[in-house]
């Protein structure tokens, strides 16, 4: 069984008074579509770990095909059929998103009709054209504070002085200001800390903006058991507590559950 | 065990020594440090506290 399939965006339009063909399809244009391709197909992915993508160029007006593994094709297909039914890219992920939107607005520009199918049987064919609405809508970010706790491996840097810190999520970078970081006296480097930080999170996915983080507080990090620094706390928080007689029932009423 | 997520009411017995279940959440407490352990607080389980006005 053949194992690699295709994608293929038919593109008819005109280009001046002359029918959009091979011969009137600019460098520019194709360079603008291949940039877009992958994010098709493999969102987020670098070329590295991703199946090989190759390229052909046909005529039709204009025919596209990328041609790649079978697996992402189908997956690509059935992108396709839900974009068919719902008319909408709020699903897709990002990159993917914002190919989709590219196409619409090429289509506007340059009064282009995009026509996009794959090589499995009976796919849909999705139709982009001026009259569609296939746009991104940027995603809703908020100003937010984040706490990451792990190893830092790395501090400094002549122009964008950050700390590196290696978290569970992977390592994460965070703007320092070079004071900050010449007076700090302690060592931070390869032991754990905590580093509070400022900056933006997308409101739906939870997806933290790691390319903008602002430092705010580094915390030392010592997971012992030390009786002495709980029983400072116990002291402070006495007062506050004396009169919760039920727990249970404060936090019912605190959550308005009874 | 990956981590142990606690709630006010955890919070609240850890704090307050009067509490008869102080005791249980200090040695749940202890047994986590000394495992390494993480514990997990939401968002709104410190708002709980803060209510009372003990954040620290």
């Amino acid at each position: 069984m053949e194992k690699t399939g295709y994608i293929e965006i038919q593109i008819t339009g005109t280009k001046g008074a002359l029918p959009l063909t091979q011969d009137t399809y600019d460098i520019r244009e194709i360079r603008e579509l291949l940039d877009k391709a992958e994010d098709l197909l493999f969102p987020g992915q670098r070329a590295t770990g991703r199946p090989v993508i190759s390229y052909d160029i046909r005529e039709g007006s204009v025919v596209h095909r990328l041609r790649t593994s079978l697996q992402a094709v189908i997956g690509f297909t059935a992108v396709l059929s839900q974009l068919q039914n719902s008319q909408s890219t709020d699903f897709l992920e990002p990159p993917t998103a914002n190919a989709f939107d590219s196409f619409q607005q090429i289509a506007i520009r340059q009064d282009y009709v995009f026509q996009v199918t794959t090589s499995v049987v009976s796919a849909p064919i999705l139709r982009i054209d001026k009259t569609t609405r296939f746009f991104h809508e940027a995603p809703i970010c908020v100003d937010a504070e984040f706490y990451f706790y792990g190893e830092i491996t790395n501090m400094g840097g002549k122009t964008r002085p950050n700390f590196h810190i290696v978290t569970d999520h992977g390592t994460v970078l965070v703007q320092t200001p070079k004071d900050f970081l010449e007076q700090y006296e302690r060592n931070p480097l390869y032991k754990t800390f905590g580093l509070r930080a400022r900056g933006k999170q997308n409101v739906e996915t939870g997806e933290i903006d790691t390319a903008n983080l602002e430092f705010e507080e580094i915390i030392p990090y010592e997971p012992v058991f030390d009786e002495e620094y709980l029983q400072k706390l116990r002291d402070k928080a006495k007062d506050s507590w004396k009169d919760v007689v039920d727990p249970d029932e404060w936090l019912q009423q605190l959550r308005g559950t009874e | 065990m990956t981590g142990l997520l606690v709630d006010t009411g955890f919070l609240i017995r850890l704090l307050n020594e009067n509490e008869e279940l102080n005791r249980n959440a200090t040695d749940y407490y202890r047994f986590c440090l000394e495992r390494q352990i993480p514990i997990l607080r939401s968002t709104i389980a410190i708002c709980g506290i803060l209510c009372q006005g003990t954040g620290q």
